[in-house]
Parts: C-alpha cells; structure tokens; sequence
C-alpha cells in the first residue's frame, strides 16, 4: 500500500528534475525521463490498486488513508496531506496515468524539435502530479491544491508556444475563466467548514462506517442546494460546462498532446470527478441534481450543434469533447454516477486516440489543421487511419466499441429521470455520428486537397499562406500551429510534400488505445455480469446515496435501438454529403462561429460592463474616493496656505505678537493678582 | 549739572534737601519722557542718537536722587560715553541719508497696533504696582543700602564677595563679545560672483526695493 | 526720601511704554536698538528704585550687572548690524524677511 506514495513522488520528481536539468537532458532525454516516470506511476497505481482489491474487508468500506504530512495544524482544524484510497480515486488514477503515460510517449515524437522540449515535459509532468493530488486528496481543501495546480498547468501548456499572441490570449482566457469556477468551489468550501468544521471526505461525507455525512442524519435541503450548487460551479468551470465552457474550445491553440491529455482525457473529467465525489451531498438536494443534469443536456446538445459546422480539425474534437463531458454530467445529474465515470473512462480512451490521431495527421501534413485542405489520407498514414476509425466508431456508439455501451447506460439513467433529457440525448448520439462522419470524410476520404494547397513550394509559403489563414482560422481564434511549431518545421524539411506516417514512438500509443477503445466493453458491459466497476465503485456509491435506476429490459431494449439507429443514420448522412467539400447549407455561420456567444460576450463585456467599468473608474473612483482623499488633503494644503501668512518674515511683527502675548499675561496676572 | 555734581567733592550719602529732590525727580523726569519721545519720533538717526542721550542723562539724575551715586557715574560713562558714540560711529559708518521709509509699511495695522497694546501694557503695570503687594518682608542677602559706610563702598563689598562669580562670568562675557565683533567686522568684502545664495537674493530684493522706491 | 518710590516706578513704566511701542513702531535697526536701551534702562531705573525702597543693596547691583550685559549686547549687535547692512542699502528690519512663511 505504500505503493500510493511512489505514485505521487515519480511524477514530482521529474517535474523537479526536468525544472533545474531539463535543458542538460536535451532534446529527447528529458522527454524520455518524463515519459518513464510518468508509466512508473501507473504501475504504482497498478501495484496499489491490486493491493485495495485484495484487500476486501467489507467493514472500512474499500478505503484507506495514507498520511504524508500534517498541513494546516490550526486550533481545531487539521488539514492533513494524506492520499485517500478508495474505489474512486484509484478509477480515477488508474486512467489519469495510463492515459497519461502513453501521451508522454506521443509527445516524445510530437514535440521533437520544439525549442523549449524540456519546459513542455516538466509542465506535462507536474501536471500529471497536480492531478494525483486531486484524485487521490483525502479532502476538498487538498483536493483544490491538485485543482489550482492543474490549471496551473493548463494555463502553461495552452499557452506554451507564448510568442504567439492567439496562444497567450487563449491561455488567459482559460485561466480566467476557471478562475470563476474557482471561485464556486471555494465558496463551498467555506460552506463545508462552516457547517461540517472540516474538509476531509471521511468527515464531510462520511464513511460506511461512521454513518453518511459524518454522523449528519441528514442534511437540510437549501443548504445542500447551495453548497452541491457552488460545487457545481466549480465542476463546469474546470469540466467547460454551460456557461463556463468557452475556453475550452480556445484551449486547442495548446500543442496536440495537451488538447488529448489536459482538454479532453484528463483535467476537464475533474469536475466530473467532484461532482461524483460529493454525491452524498447531492443526495439531499434533488434541485441541484436537475441543474447538474440539464446543464448537462444544454452543453452535450449545444456543443454538437457547433461541432458540425468546424473546419478545423482539432476545434471539432474540442467541441465534441465539451458535448461528451455534457453526457457525463448529465449522467450524474440523474444520479447514475456510475455511468459517467465508465463513460469518462471510455471517453479518456477514444477522444485521446482520435486527438493524438489529429496530431498525427497535422504532423504529417507540416501543421495543417485544416480539415479542407486535407483528403485522401488513408494511403499516406497506414497505422493512424485504422486507430482513427476505431476511436471514430466508438465516438459515434457504434457497437461493439466502448462509446457505445456508456452512451446507452447513460441514456437509459436519463429516460428514467426524464423524458427529454433523453430525446436531447439521443438526438445528439445522431450529431456526434453526423459530424464525425464529416471529420472522417474530409480527412481521409475524397480527393487530395492539400497538395494544390501546398505544392512543392509547401516551404517558402508555410506560416504566411493567406489563404490558409483567411478561410480557415475559425472565428473563436485558433489558428494554425505552423507559425510556432517553426522548429518542428525544419526537422521535417527535408521531406517533400507528401504527408508521411508518424514515427513508432506516436504511433505506438494509438495502437495502445485503439485496443483499449476496442475492448472497453470488458469494464462495464451492460450484460453478461461484466459490470467490474459498479460493483468495485458500489462502496462509493451506496444505495442510500445512488439508488438504483431500474428501467425495464425491454425498454431499454428500444431505447437502444433508437440511439443506435440514429447514430447509424448520422453516420451515413455525413460520409454522403461529405463527399463533397463544400455544402454551405450545411455550415451555417451561426453554428461556425459557435452560436455567437463569443461575439455576445465580448460586445456585452465592451459595451455596458466597460461603461459601467468606466463610470467606476473615471466618474466614482476619480472623483468620489479620490476627491474625498484630496479634499482632506487640499484642506490642509489650503489651511497652511492661509496659516502661512502669520510668518511674515518680518522681525517686527513676531515682536508685535511677543507684545501681545505680553499684554495677556499681564491681564492675567493682574486679573489673579487683583481676585486674590 | 551733572558734570557740576560729579565734581563736586561733597559726601555722596547727604541727601538733597526736600524741595530739591523732588526738583530732580521733576528734571530727570522730563529729560527721560522727553528724551525717549525724541528717539521713537524723530526721523534722523543721529537724532535719536543724541535724544538717547539726554534720556540717559535722565537716568543717572534719578539714580542720583536715589542714592546711586556709582550707578549715575557708570551709567554716564559707560552709556553715554561708549554705547551712543558706537551707535553714532556706526550710523556714521553705514550713512547718515539710510532714511527708512515711513510710507512703505509691510503691515497695515502695525503703528496702530503698536501703539494700543504699549498703552495696555503700561496700564497693566500700572495696575499691577498698585494692587499688589510685591514685598515678601524678608530682608535681602546682599546687604543694607542705608548702613554705614560710602555707597560706592557696600556695592563693591556685594559684588566682589557675594556676587563674586556673576560678576567674573560678565568679565568674560565681555572679551567673548569684543573678540566676537572682531570677527564679524573683519569679514573681507568678495567679489558677487563669491557671494552666497541668500547675499545674492538679497542684493537683488534690495535692488528691487530701490526701484520700486523711485517710482 | 521725599519723593515717594511709586513715582520712580510709574516713569519707569512710561519709559519702558515708550520703548517698547517706539521697538514696534521704528523700522531702522539701530533706532530699534536704541529703543531696547531705553526699556532697559526702565528696568534699571526700577531696580534702584526697589533697592532703596526695600534698602537692599541687592538691586545696584543688579543694575552693575545690567550695565555690563549691555555693554556686550550693544557691541555684538552693532557688529551684526554693520555685518549686514554692509551691502544692503537701507538698514531697516523690513528687508530681512527672508524667513517668510
């Protein structure tokens, strides 16, 4: 079991090691140090995980606490750094590292190149770190250590290539933006301490042993309304949930291992986590639950409709994955935790196989991201286009792979809660088919257009086509990551035109995935006694928090019909109108440019808010705050000025008044004198 | 009068006659009131400097009348003899035409003022001598004025044995004050390149105040 | 003994009046000063006065005393005066008001 503590230390070690070493390490040293601390911490999750399953004794519930050290000794508070391991946090961090392990690998061939190599593995590893401490934190105060981290490094990997401007302002913009639903979350930790007088799991939401939330029979409903509500906050600003999610589609200006590591497997499932975490809480505020799921619903529905009409291939993915995590929370809105974290699992597993596929793609084709100027590529990356079917099908809940089976559960818990939470499920299942199929369709298929795109002059016009950056730049500003990836560039420029497979070490991990999304179904299938994680998650999530949605087998039976036809009927409605190119009816500008939101935004943020912004700075600040400090002072000033005047200079008058001060004190003596 | 009365080689503590004592209070009254108003009003330093004198001549009458004798003689010598002629030496020495001007009063209210809060004070005084009773009964340390013995006499007695170090201290605060105008009179005149700051604003404001008396 | 002591003190007063309304009044330095010698010379006229009243021989020599200090005074002061109206061209009190507020 101390196995937990190496899992924690390996990826902080080379975070540390790579932060003072990293340029000695060079090139690929650094990023193969990253990489093998990165997979030694999943065979420690391995190792400890094996040991929890061993360790069956039903009476502690499947958990055990590890101390590392006390945090905050304060009277009658101690936060303690201790690693909480139970059914969740090992779920968690078992794909947290697998996943991540194998994008370290990726990365060592992707970033090869780069000038700041060694920078890009220490941020992947402290990342890495920040999100076992998450995980794997036995409270909500250390838990927010790993939270702020990630998004630490979140802002430092979306960001990375910093010399271009759309970079750094993507990477300000997901700050910014968690930084609200940090404020959520940290809102309800003062509700937690206020009400529970702790942070730990064990205390605020209890244990089997100590009863549920610590002792609390109960919990009263506003409260547990306010405070599962500002834990949902938080959750959609780091999971990109309505109305938080606009800067996950932004964040894609990050290089393409961080879009499948940080923006689609791993950090944006965090508040996924969270919520799954506090489902005691929820339990006792069925409001919240309808928020969380219909929040949900808007965000998988929303984000599909604007993925359909995306000319870059990885804002497709990104907005895919924003309707996907919408699945997710919609799942446990309806209380079915147990298929949003499956479907997290095998969402971890194909979204990063099709964004490390995209990668592959854009690296074969010198940093076209362009899904118009692409085509035909199936003959030209042999390994990639396979995987990138695979995860394609999954993506679209096609059977047997594993998108399917977590769709299906998690639209069996929704027609249980509700009717239309259901249809907007369902109907979403034919988008996501649809718009994949579209992805598919002018990646791989059809003619080949990136050669009239960059013909044999491919070099002189990489990074200033204007073609390319006129047509293609979606309006949210991505761009391409030509101008930046210049290095990277170079490495390859001794190749002609002609796209080529990418190298063992990024093909390896798609193989690897592929597999995983192929036989996800082994995890939780819906028949057959293959549900290994209900039953492993069944001590986190006990009847008397989660109860057990039971929807007939017949219906689900029809229900999963219909969603698999529908996905069937977007399949082949987009690979047949995709044949070609260009069908404007079909990319309407308002579904291009995301709905407008972001032009909304930014016209309300520089129309009423500055003005208002404006009035408090120049009307209320400038002349009610500093003009009540500068009226003290010019009183002053003016009451010295006039005070001044008594200093004539004049040796005349100070003995005029050394006169009158004369003639006073005489009075007065004559005065005492003479009463006396 | 009084050049008559120093020469005369008759006993100092004879007491003038009645009528005459008051005789003298009357003359040096008047040549004191007279002799002040002189220096306050007249516009010719040199002469205040003269009507100072009389003033002083006043003073030594009265201590006269008062049994002084020594103090009338010092008085005349040290006042009249030392202090006037250095007043007159240095009137003469910056120029007798250094006129102020009566027209230019920095301060409106200053005479006005000046002259009502001299009569407040002297009222006061006036009051305080009258209504209170100073004396405390007990009999001074430094001796009687009217024992036996020459005035001169018992006031050299006082001062050499109980004022013995006062009067050593005035001695060197006196070589302390000759050798400090030495000092400042020996200063070297400079060229205005070599002048300070302030001697060279002030040469200016000078200046200044010349042309605007002009106008 | 005729002359009653409250006369003496009563033109002693007057003096000292004088002096220090002609010390507000005047404008020139020197007769400034000389208007410092007539209130002294008030309080030397009071002090004799006091010393025969009480018949102490106290207060003459007081006045010796007072005689000496103004001695000095007169000498130094004279001394700064010149020091500073050497370049000045009127020696009223008026033009140093340097230190003005």
């Amino acid at each position: 079991m101390n196995a937990a503590y190496i899992v924690l230390a390996l990826p902080l070690a080379g975070a540390l090691l790579l932060v003072f070493g990293g340029k000695r390490l060079g090139d690929p040293l650094a990023g193969w140090l990253a990489t093998i601390l990165s997979f030694g911490s999943f065979a420690a999750v391995l190792v400890t995980w094996l040991t929890l399953l061993g360790d069956n004794a039903a009476g502690n519930g499947r958990l055990i606490e590890k101390n590392i050290f006390t945090w905050l000794p304060v009277a009658g508070l101690h936060v303690n750094f201790a690693l909480r391991i139970d059914p969740l946090s090992m779920t968690m961090a078992l794909f947290v590292t697998g996943v991540g392990s194998l994008i370290h690998l990726y990365s060592i061939g992707y970033m090869r190149g780069d000038r700041d190599y060694p920078r890009f593995f220490f941020l992947l590893n402290l990342f890495l770190a920040s999100m076992i401490v998450l995980v794997m934190a036995n409270s909500y105060l250390f838990s927010f250590v790993g939270w702020e981290g990630v998004g630490f490094c979140s802002y430092g990997l979306v960001g990375f290539w910093f010399d271009r401007e759309s970079a750094a302002v993507a990477a300000k913009k997901a700050f910014v933006t968690n930084r609200v639903g940090d404020f959520g979350f940290m809102v309800a930790l003062f509700l937690m301490f206020n009400h529970f007088g702790s942070f730990n799991y064990s205390t605020v939401l209890g244990t089997a042993s100590s009863g549920l939330l610590g002792g609390h029979a109960t919990l009263n409903g506003t409260f547990a309304t306010g405070l599962g509500l500002m834990i949902f906050l938080g959750a959609a600003g780091k999971s990109a949930q309505i109305p938080l999610y606009m800067w996950l589609p932004d964040a894609m200006e990050g290089p393409t291992p961080v879009s499948a590591l940080i923006h689609a497997a791993t950090m944006v499932t965090a508040g996924v986590y969270l919520v799954a975490r506090s489902a005691p809480i929820l339990h006792f505020s069925h409001s919240s639950q309808w928020v969380i799921a219909c929040i949900g619903a808007a965000t998988m529905f929303f984000a599909a409709t604007i993925a359909c009409a995306q000319n870059d291939i990885k804002r497709v993915l990104a907005y895919s994955t924003l309707s996907q995590l919408g699945y997710m929370f919609m799942a446990e809105g309806a209380g079915d935790y147990t298929s949003g974290l499956y479907h997290m699992i095998n969402h971890a597993f194909f979204k990063a196989l099709l964004f490390l596929g995209a990668g592959s793609v854009i690296h074969a084709l010198h940093d076209e991201q362009d899904m118009k100027k692409m085509g035909a590529l199936r003959k030209y990356l042999p390994i990639t286009f396979p995987t990138f079917i695979i995860g394609y099908l999954a993506l679209s809940g096609i059977p047997p792979f594993d998108g399917f089976w977590s769709k299906d559960d998690i639209l069996a818990s929704a027609y249980h809660m509700n009717f239309f939470l259901w249809l907007a499920g369902a109907v979403t299942a034919g988008l996501t088919a649809y718009y994949m199929s579209r992805q598919v369709a002018l990646v791989w298929f059809g003619k080949a257009r990136w050669s009239e795109a960059r013909g044999d002059s491919a070099h002189a016009a990489v990074g200033n086509d204007p073609a390319a950056e006129g047509s293609t730049v979606a309006p949210g500003g991505t761009g391409t990551e030509e101008a930046a990836h210049a290095p990277h560039e170079g490495a390859h420029g001794e190749h002609s035109g002609r796209p080529h497979e990418s190298p063992p070490v990024m093909t390896l991990p798609l193989i690897i995935l592929a597999v995983l999304s192929t036989i996800g179904w082994l995890i939780n299938a819906n028949f057959g006694g293959f549900n290994h994680l209900e039953k492993f998650l069944e001590p986190v999530f006990p009847t008397a928090i989660a109860p057990a949605i039971h929807v007939a087998t017949n219906t689900k039976w029809v229900l999963g019909i219909i969603t698999t036809a529908l996905a069937f009927i977007g399949l082949f409605a987009g690979l047949r109108t995709w044949r070609k190119v260009e069908v404007p009816a079909l990319e309407p500008a308002f579904l291009a440019h995301g709905w407008y939101i972001d032009e909304a935004l930014a016209a309300t943020v520089s129309g009423p808010i500055e003005s208002g912004a404006d009035a408090m700075a120049y009307e209320l600040d400038a002349r009610g705050v500093d003009g009540a400090v500068n009226g003290v002072a010019s009183l002053i000033t003016g009451t010295g000025r006039q005070l001044r005047r008594v200093q004539t200079g004049y040796v005349r008058n100070y003995a005029l008044g050394l006169a009158g001060g004369l003639a006073v004190i005489l009075a007065y003596v004559a005065a005492r004198v003479g009463g006396a | 009068m009084i050049a008559a009365l120093l020469a005369t080689p008759q006993p100092m503590s004879v007491h003038l006659a009645h009528a005459s004592a008051w005789a003298v209070f009357a003359v040096g009254a008047v040549l004191i009131l007279s002799g002040a108003l002189g220096v306050v009003l007249l516009r010719n330093p040199v002469h205040c400097a003269l009507m100072l004198v009389i003033t002083l001549f006043g003073i030594a009458l009265e201590f006269i009348d008062q049994s002084a004798d020594f103090l009338a003689a010092v008085q005349i010598i040290v006042y009249a003899g030392a202090v006037v002629i250095l007043f007159l030496f240095v009137i003469m020495f910056l120029g007798v035409d250094r006129r102020e001007r009566f027209m230019r009063e920095p301060f409106r209210g200053q005479k006005p003022l000046a002259v009502i809060l001299g009569l407040i004070t002297l009222a006061e005084i006036l009051v305080l001598s009258r209504v209170g009773n100073w004396s405390t009964g007990q009999h001074g340390v430094a001796g009687d004025l009217n024992g036996p013995g020459e005035n001169i006499q018992k006031l050299g007695q006082s001062i050499y044995t109980r004022y013995l170090l006062p009067f050593e201290m005035t001695s060197a605060l006196l070589v302390i004050a000759v050798v400090a105008t030495v000092v400042l009179a020996r200063q070297q005149s400079r060229a205005p390149s070599e002048l300070t700051k302030d001697e060279q604003a002030g040469v200016a404001a000078a200046a200044a105040d010349k042309a605007e008396a002009k106008r | 003994m005729t002359v009653p002591g409250a006369w003496y003190l009563v033109l002693a007063a007057i003096l000292f009046g004088i002096g220090a309304t002609g010390l507000l009044v005047r404008r020139n330095v020197l007769i400034m000063f000389m208007c410092v010698e007539l209130m002294l010379n008030a309080v030397s006229l009071t002090f004799v006065t006091f010393a025969r009243m009480l018949n102490d021989i106290g207060g003459q020599a007081s006045v010796f005393f007072i005689l000496v200090v103004a001695a000095a005074e007169v000498v130094v002061g004279l001394g700064i005066i010149v020091a500073i109206f050497r370049r000045r061209p009127e020696a009223t009190a008026d033009d140093l008001h340097m230190l003005k507020g």
